[in-house]
């Protein structure tokens, strides 16, 4: 029976979000698999989190990343981080098409709220400029909030762990968090990704960019002139 | 030996080490008071190393005058009162994330009646537009 509570009776995500980070080293990559509620009041569910195998680069990493697409029938839209790796773009550009691939890049300021396209190799691709300290922020306010159902599972709970690790510093410029030494948030990150994607307003235009993508083209109609009269 | 080690870059203390690599019996010593979580002082504290050997100077160790102490707390405020006097870097405050918000977030709440049909799902009327990205990028 549904519970809008519980993400796992939930029918479908509208849309399915998959989150992907890659770590600053690059050996590292993570997928979170979530999206809003079918029905409203529309709660961001989080049903899966996962660590991709280490030590992949480039197409095996988007390879990887695919396994989980398939999963849920290759209808995700992938909010990739290329913070690390402005290059990756290109490789998930080819993997996945030129329409359901989002580029973030994770700095000290933005919130996100301004697209830019950069070129790929065959076209271009939506990037967006988010602070990790409005990313984290903005992910625990839809927690405070209720607004965010997470499905418990030993992945997520080391995803939210992570974050709980974090450490706070008050500078002048604000609050910044800090991953402490031989910790990694990367699960956690993904996490307050898929949160913002689920919340940003431009989410009806990249779902819908997308599925136009995958629509059939309709045929054109059959050219009626006066000229075939004689 | 390096003063106020806590503020100095990683990079400058990467190039200190060399300098005893031809005198074996020389010994590298840190003095600092704490700063973040993340310089090089702190991580070698906070480190298993054994090669290192930690000396700790705070007020919890050495006497101070209490009420001294508490006009210092009360005018340098509690993080850096606890950062001067006592050793604890900035970053100690907590996460915000408690483990109470992941309870919440994935308590299911089964309702012990099954709601009706008025409580069906509702559909979500549009509202303000807003412009399409796709369009309004260069």
């Amino acid at each position: 029976m549904f519970n809008r509570n519980d993400v796992n009776t939930w029918p479908c995500f509208r849309p399915l979000i998959i989150a992907h980070d890659v770590g600053h080293r690059r050996d590292r990559s993570t997928a979170v698999v979530g999206g809003l509620g079918p029905f409203e009041p529309r709660l961001t569910g989080i049903k899966e989190a996962e660590e991709l195998p280490q030590g992949l680069y480039g197409s095996a990493r988007a390879s990887a990343l695919a396994i989980v697409d398939r999963r849920y029938h290759s209808d995700a839209v992938i909010v990739a981080d290329l913070s690390n790796d402005a290059t990756y773009a290109e490789v998930l550009f080819d993997t996945f098409g030129p329409s359901r691939v989002i580029g973030i890049q994770i700095s000290r300021h933005g919130d996100g709220m301004t697209a830019e396209r950069r070129p790929v190799k065959h076209g271009s691709m939506l990037f967006y400029t988010v602070g990790r300290t409005y990313l984290l922020e903005l992910y625990h306010s839809e927690l405070q909030a209720s607004q965010i159902r997470i499905v418990d599972g030993p992945t997520t709970r080391r995803a939210y762990e992570q974050l709980m690790a974090l450490e706070t510093e008050i500078r002048d410029s604000g609050i910044v968090y800090t991953c402490p030494p031989g910790h990694h948030d990367d699960l956690g990150i993904s996490c307050a990704m898929l949160a913002w994607a689920a919340r940003h307003p431009h989410l009806p235009y990249w779902t819908n960019t997308a599925m136009s993508a995958r629509r059939p083209r309709r045929s054109l109609p059959p050219k009626i002139s006066p000229l075939g009269w004689t | 030996m390096a003063d106020e080690a806590a503020r100095l870059s990683p990079d400058l203390i990467a190039a200190l080490r060399p300098m005893r690599a031809r005198r074996p019996e020389a010994r590298f010593a840190m003095l600092s008071t704490a700063w973040s979580r993340t310089d090089p002082f702190w991580m070698l504290w906070d480190s298993d190393d054994p090669s290192w050997i930690r000396l700790k100077a705070t007020a919890d160790t050495v006497h101070y005058d209490p009420e001294f102490l508490e006009r210092e707390r009360r005018s340098l405020g509690e993080d850096a009162f606890k950062r001067e006097y006592f050793g604890v870097p900035l970053g100690a405050q907590a996460s915000p994330f408690t483990w109470e918000l992941y309870e919440r977030a994935t308590q299911v709440h089964m309702p012990l009646v099954p709601p009706g049909p008025a409580f069906a799902p509702a559909v979500q009327e549009r509202g303000v537009p807003i412009a399409n990205p796709f369009k309004s990028t260069g």
